[in-house]
């Protein structure tokens, strides 16, 4: 019965005649823009953690390097802030992407929530247990990206919040900065500890995409994956040659 | 008859040679006039006490000639030793006037002006009837915080740092002709234009008492001060062995006033009183524009519910939020992992 309800909103593939050698397709996931946002998120993120979770080791941990300690010290002060104003200038331009920007009002409109992301996480859990064979067919973004896309914000909203309070200590009361000190360290606790334990799995990690996806750097897949993986979205391209034109690249494995 | 003369003539010899070095040796420690270092230079002489307590008597010469009282005889300090060998010493009174002339007073030196800011002062044994205070024993001496090497000589060192510039040296050596005037002088003034112990020292000599829960328990105080300083921005440079950090003593002690004059966070005169507290986070190397609010807090937070009940239940929703976080994701990462790992198995099965 949920069977027939999901694979009722399915569009039909319309039937081709396909020719003896078609070239290879591949789906892009990631535009130019949006891998060279992704890529300085990731680059900040990564410089982030490094020079923040260093105030968290024990301290004796940096006695070792005597009198550079200052240094480096003050170096990671220096990178934590650099980092920090490269992250939040990456938000701001997505907040721009997604709204001045066709692809960006796309990327918005396809990770709004809807209905069938409540149904994909159960059909999902049903399928994970084993009481369902098959799992959901998911869209250009599943229940899974979508949680870690509001996680994403709420965290770099928050981390961004605190951290410039932090940054101009002089002009807060004192609870104040002792509240967002509280919450930044905590939030980056969270935020680490979510992108080691699920967002690498999910993206690096998964037998199937075992040891690296380098998606994140071509910005494409090849189509035995996009069917696997994002299947509902796949027929909702193949029946719209709008959206071929913006999705499907043929031929050598590169996005243009 | 040969045998003899050679023994008369070795033990001559052998005489000869202990007391030249002796001699040598008594020139070369101008304070040490009593020669007290004969004996006392012996790592390991010691003795038990009547309290069974272990007394050690070794003084360390190199520390000795280094340190702060290297000028002052050992007489100086211990008055009541007039023979050798000398029967029990008492306690060294640091209020003696000693033989060293303060030389904008031409009056013998003392530390009595010492006793005078400490009776004014928080740590103060005496009340302002001028009674003793409940527990008196629990109020530092001098030698609770002045834990110089050469009294303990097994307690930490303090970190070397001679800071010497040879280029000062030089305009010194223009007037005056002697290099060990020249040190000790510059020694004198150097040190006290910069701290000569870092903040984490300073945290770990406050914190003896400070940290001691009984102590803490028996006269009230609020907190665990030393502590609850680590786990300020402050306090975590502390540890990372920063110098140039606020210690206890600069926030604690009024600015431009001797750090033996700690006065009560309750006393309206003190800089730790809750309208007064800004003007420390002001001081020019700090936070200058420092706005009123950033002292209106607590500055010693500590996360307990009492205490901070905001912070203590913003920690509680973070515990929360991250458990109930992770476990679900690690969960489903696990279903997911085996469901892929079970139907790779069946598939290669059929």
């Amino acid at each position: 019965m949920a069977e027939n309800e999901i694979s009722s909103d399915i569009p039909a593939v319309p039937e081709e005649t396909e020719p003896l050698n078609p070239p290879p397709r591949y789906f892009v996931r990631l535009n130019p823009s949006e891998k060279v946002q992704h890529m300085l998120f990731v680059i900040s993120f990564f410089m982030l953690a490094l020079t923040g979770l260093m105030l968290w080791l024990p301290e004796r941990t940096f006695h070792f390097l005597g009198s550079t300690q200052e240094s480096v010290f003050f170096f990671r002060s220096l990178l934590h802030r650099i980092f920090g104003t490269v992250m939040m200038l990456v938000c701001a331009y997505h907040v721009y992407y997604l709204i001045f920007r066709p692809a960006g009002r796309r990327w918005l409109r396809d990770m709004m929530v809807r209905k069938k992301d409540i149904t994909d996480f159960f059909y999902n859990m049903l399928y994970l247990v084993g009481i369902r064979d098959e799992p959901p067919e998911f869209d250009r973004f599943s229940y899974k990206h979508k949680m870690e896309y509001g996680a994403l914000i709420a965290g770099t909203t928050l981390m961004s919040v605190t951290g410039l309070i932090l940054w101009s200590e002089s002009y807060w009361d004192k609870f104040l900065i002792d509240v967002s000190a509280l919450i930044h360290g905590m939030e980056a606790i969270l935020a680490c500890l979510a992108v080691m334990v699920w967002h690498l799995y999910e993206v690096h990690l998964r037998p199937h995409k075992f040891p690296i996806d380098n998606m994140w750097l071509t910005g494409i897949i090849d189509e035995a994956e996009m069917k696997e993986e994002y299947p509902f979205h796949y027929k909702k391209i193949m029946s719209d040659p709008e959206l071929q034109k913006i999705y499907v690249r043929e031929g050598l494995k590169q996005d243009g | 008859m040969r045998c003899k003369k050679l023994l008369k003539y070795a033990a001559g010899i052998s005489a000869f040679v202990w007391v030249a070095v002796l001699f040598i040796f008594c020139e070369a420690r101008a304070a040490d006039i009593g020669n007290c270092l004969l004996c006392h230079k012996y790592p390991g002489l010691s003795r038990i006490d009547e309290n069974g307590d272990l007394k050690l008597l070794f003084i360390n010469e190199s520390v000795f000639n280094n340190s702060v009282h290297a000028n002052v005889k050992c007489e100086g300090c211990h008055p009541d030793i007039k023979k050798i060998p000398h029967e029990n010493v008492r306690k060294v009174d640091c209020m003696l006037e000693c033989h060293i002339i303060e030389p904008s007073s031409e009056k013998k030196f003392s530390h009595k002006d010492v006793e005078t800011f400490l009776s004014r002062s928080v740590h103060s044994k005496i009340d302002k009837e001028g009674k003793p205070k409940k527990y008196p024993e629990d109020y530092p001496d001098c030698k609770d915080c002045h834990d110089n090497p050469l009294y303990r000589p097994l307690s930490f060192f303090k970190k070397v740092r001679p800071g010497i510039s040879e280029i000062v040296l030089g305009r010194c050596r223009v007037c005056h002709k002697k290099d060990e005037f020249i040190f000790r002088f510059y020694n004198h003034i150097t040190t006290r234009l910069h701290a000569i112990r870092s903040p984490k020292n300073i945290a770990e000599v406050c914190a003896k008492c400070h940290e001691d829960p009984a102590l803490v328990a028996r006269h009230g105080l609020s907190r665990k001060a030393v502590s609850s300083y680590a786990e300020t921005f402050h306090g975590k440079a502390a540890n990372y062995l920063s110098e140039g950090i606020p210690d206890c003593l600069n926030c604690h002690v009024n600015i431009g006033e001797s750090v033996h004059q700690m006065l009560s966070h309750k006393n309206p005169e003190s800089i730790t009183f809750k309208d007064n507290k800004i003007k420390s986070c002001r001081m020019i190397d700090c936070h200058p524009h420092a706005s009123a609010k950033l002292a209106k807090y607590d500055v010693h937070p500590e996360f307990d519910k009492e205490k901070s009940p905001m912070e203590y239940y913003f920690t509680a929703f973070f515990l929360i939020l991250t458990g109930g976080t992770l476990l679900p994701l690690a969960g489903i990462m696990f279903l997911d992992l085996g469901r892929r790992l079970f139907s790779r198995k069946k598939e290669d099965k059929e």
